[in-house]
């Protein structure tokens, strides 16, 4: 009797010291120590805004580091570029006044603005810019193939110009829009890199500057006082060209790996903002009145051949395989609901770039036709060998495309590992006929890859290196996208890739929050606050 | 005694051979690559030779491991390529929560598990017996990602008595620093009360049944000094062999719960290493965690020594 008491009175005292431990403190600031829900000055919005984020980069130096996320922290938040996008997708003055291309379309100059202040408050100036362009033209192998040996010069203390003996009609969207962004840094800071080669301090000229980075816990930036913004004041966003006012002190972005635990926290209120929400949360999450849910296009899917060896370098066989595929369902086993179809290797965001050329050979799901053009081929039985990563549901696709070509006869073999794996192993021709990968948005269609004889596929055809020659040497808009389009189409019959559609990113916020951008790879939030 | 000890600790040695260089092909030798994991999907080959060149890599393998090993020796344990700092300082500042996690699990998991295994023990075949039967078998198939996500539903998002997920240093409260491991210490802690559950149970039944009991039984000795005294004190040999393994399979085990949580420990940190071939901070941790259960293997050797004096001689 004693004893069950006892053993009641220790249960007791657990629960109440497990609810004790809960209920002391406040229910909002964790990690970090960050006062979120103190009020700004006007006592109207939260003092920290709080963003939940599922992955981190290994460097916040975009001039030598490609991943998504840390350009959805930093691209003109902390770094600002000469120029930027507007809506329509075109580059629009940001650090500089303005900007020129001569008639030739060999000459670009940058008339660079006055006064403008770097983090460590510093006055930004043509050695400067000089500095950061060239660091990033080395850092960005696009940029290096479209200028060659050429490099930015300063002309006056407030004009710095690039010459080649090439078109650069499409350079200034690459500098605005590009996945290693331009980013404008001290020339102190390109020179001060770490073992790995990134830049160790993170001095730019956005609104707000970088204040800690707690590895695996947050990423935390602060307004930044002394910055001027250009624009007209109180206009709207066009594109990312915006009158930035950093009405929050602190944006932090926490770390938070598991999807799960991410919605959670926008459900618990713990979190303004959260990215990259599952697409199996997003019922639950749009009919929670509280929060904004929106879905917004984020790349393209690329099944990538593997045209140096094996079955997928014959032209008959990847005619097959396109011929074959039913897009909505790959798509569906890998995203579930979140994505759209469409046949432009290009994404909706870059409206002018837009085509719907060599659209009647995409999604034709007519397995017949297949097994015709495999039987005249004279199809062996030869194995053909996916690689596919365990990495956001690319290996269910690769099993839902594995079950589509097994019924035409194929005999499909896959290889699924990790993406660390998968970018190793798609280096070597003999380990995979066809790869499956995904591409960030790019602002125009000379950054996509997987044009070039060198990135693993290996596609290597005269007419296909002709037309992008063509494409890139054009010296007007109008010009350029017209071979683009002939490119497109042309890509369609010839395969370098399948593009089977292009995938959604989910975002979750709070109702309260007002003013983010959300014009393309996600939220920018140097307008954005959370009204108490 | 002291012989004992010495020949325990001498014995530690080879062992740590063997695993630093398992450890180093283990992870030299799966595919992948920290130089392209590193620089992203746009990086050019170039770039990525050249990165590798900077780490080393392009280094011959058994030339990489004679220099880990000798700089670990001084105290260089490498270059974590996530973010350029060195690997000691990186595994030191996410070893904290990692432990502190651990302990707080391990508290909870002893102070369920030792009470209720001794109390199934005394009350043999009873309804408390069957209960807590149950329970250590929810405990161990029950997986602790999915206990996580219950108590998170639970606590965090009904009830918003605990934050969802993030850490809080001891340096800002201890309040606050517990608030943000509890939850995770629960899960974290079930699965080895349960476990410790089963091993105090069957340790004081063996105990409980033996003629030295009996004899104190016999004699009118209280049964509260029966358990407390004679009977726990035998029954602990087992016990510490638990709670050791225990303290091992939560450092190292915590991968899981650390993930789901956003605890910035040692299990989140190796995970995401791997995802980014981070080599010498994997190596570290592994080597880490092996030196830990060596160590801890021998303490519990020392300490049944001490004991249980028939180990000794024997």
């Amino acid at each position: 009797m004693v004893k069950r008491k006892a053993l009641g009175i220790m249960a007791a005292g657990i629960m109440a010291a497990v609810l004790l431990v809960g209920c002391g403190g406040s229910s909002q600031s964790t990690s970090g120590g960050t006062e979120a829900g103190t009020v700004s000055e006007d006592g109207s919005y939260k003092e920290t805004l709080r963003i939940a984020v599922t992955q981190q980069s290994p460097s916040l130096d975009l001039h030598k580091n490609s991943t998504l996320i840390a350009r959805q922290m930093c691209d003109g938040t902390v770094w600002e570029k000469l120029v930027t996008l507007n809506g329509n997708a075109e580059a629009v003055p940001e650090l500089c006044e303005s900007y020129e291309l001569s008639e030739d379309g060999k000459t670009l100059t940058f008339v660079l603005r006055k006064g403008v202040k770097f983090h460590d408050g510093s006055e930004m100036t043509a050695e400067d810019v000089v500095a950061s362009m060239n660091r990033w033209i080395e850092s960005f192998s696009s940029a290096k193939d479209m200028v060659g040996d050429a490099r930015f010069a300063k002309v006056d203390d407030s004009t710095v110009q690039i010459t080649t003996d090439k078109s650069l009609l499409l350079l200034p969207a690459m500098i605005a829009g590009a996945a290693q962004p331009a980013s404008i840094t001290t020339a102190a800071c390109c020179e001060n890199e770490d073992d790995n080669g990134f830049m160790k301090e993170y001095i730019g000229t956005g609104p707000y500057k970088f204040v800690e980075w707690k590895q695996d816990q947050y990423i935390k930036l602060e307004r930044f006082d002394d910055y001027v913004p250009y624009g007209t004041e109180g206009a709207e966003d066009d594109g990312w060209a915006s009158y930035k006012t950093a009405p929050t002190r602190y944006l932090q972005f926490d770390i938070v790996p598991d999807q799960a635990t991410e919605t959670a926290g926008m459900e618990a209120g713990q979190y303004d903002c959260a990215f990259n929400i599952s697409s199996d949360d997003y019922p639950r999450l749009e009919a929670n009145p509280e929060l904004n849910v929106y879905r917004s296009q984020m790349g393209s899917v690329a099944l990538v051949f593997n045209h140096k060896q094996g079955i997928a370098s014959n032209q008959y066989f990847r005619t097959a395989v396109n011929a074959a595929i039913d897009c909505d369902e790959i798509m569906t086993a890998c995203f579930g609901d979140g994505y759209e179809l469409g046949s432009c290797y290009m994404d909706a965001g870059q409206a002018f770039w837009n085509t719907d050329a060599g659209s009647e050979l995409y999604n034709q799901k007519d397995p017949e036709k297949a097994k015709e053009i495999l039987k005249e081929g004279g199809y062996n039985g030869e194995t053909f060998t996916i690689l596919a990563a365990t990495l956001n549901g690319m290996d269910n696709m690769a099993v839902a495309l594995q079950s589509e070509l097994q019924a035409v006869g194929i005999n499909v073999e896959l290889t699924i590992v990790d993406w660390a794996t998968l970018i190793d192993y798609r280096n070597d021709p003999s380990l995979f006929d066809m790869y499956i990968t995904s591409f960030a948005e790019v602002p125009v269609p000379s950054l996509k890859l997987y044009f070039g004889k060198d990135y693993p596929g290996w596609s290597d055809d005269e007419k296909l290196a002709q037309l992008f020659g063509e494409m890139t040497a054009a010296t007007e808009m109008d010009d350029a996208k017209a071979k683009w389009e002939e490119l497109q189409a042309y890509s369609w019959d010839y395969l370098p890739i399948i593009c089977p559609g292009h995938y959604l990113g989910i975002f979750a916020w709070d109702k309260d929050l007002e003013g983010v951008n959300m014009y393309s790879g996600g939220p920018k939030f140097w307008n954005a606050a959370v009204r108490e | 005694m002291k012989k004992f000890i010495l020949k325990r600790v001498l014995s530690v040695i080879p062992v740590l051979i063997v695993v630093s260089v398992v450890i180093f092909l283990l992870v030299h030798l799966v595919p992948g690559d920290p130089a392209a994991a590193m620089l992203g999907d746009m990086a050019s080959a170039e770039d990525i030779a050249a990165l590798r060149a900077k780490m080393g890599l392009d280094r011959p393998l058994i030339e990489q491991y004679f220099v880990w090993i000798i700089n670990m020796f001084r105290g260089d344990f490498g270059t974590s390529v996530a973010n350029g700092e060195p690997v000691l300082s990186v595994v030191v500042s996410h070893l904290m929560p990692t432990v502190s996690l651990a302990l707080y699990a391990l508290l909870i998991a002893a102070l369920i598990a030792i009470p209720l295994g001794m109390a199934a023990a005394q009350k043999k075949g009873t309804a408390i017996d069957h209960a807590v039967t149950v329970f250590s078998l929810a405990g161990v198939s029950l997986p602790s990602f999915l206990l996580g996500l219950f108590l998170m539903l639970l606590f965090s998002v009904r009830l918003r008595l605990f934050p969802v997920s993030g850490y809080t240093e001891m340096s800002e409260g201890l309040g606050q620093h517990l608030r943000s491991i509890t939850l995770p210490a629960i899960a974290l802690g079930f699965m080895n009360a349960a476990l410790m559950m089963r091993m105090t149970r069957a340790s004081m039944l063996e105990v409980l049944s033996s003629d030295y009991i009996k004899m104190a039984r016999a004699k009118g000795v209280k049964e509260k000094w029966i358990l407390g005294k004679h009977a726990f004190k035998n029954a602990l040999v087992t016990v510490i062999t638990v709670f050791g393994q225990s303290i091992v399979h939560a450092l190292a085990g915590a991968a899981v719960v650390e993930s789901l949580f956003a605890i910035p420990g040692l299990g989140q940190l190796m995970v995401n290493s791997i995802g980014r071939r981070d080599y010498y901070v994997i190596q570290a941790i592994v080597m880490l965690i092996a030196v830990f259960n060596v160590l801890i293997n021998m303490l519990i050797d020392i300490l049944y020594g001490v004991v249980d004096p028939r180990v000794r001689i024997r």
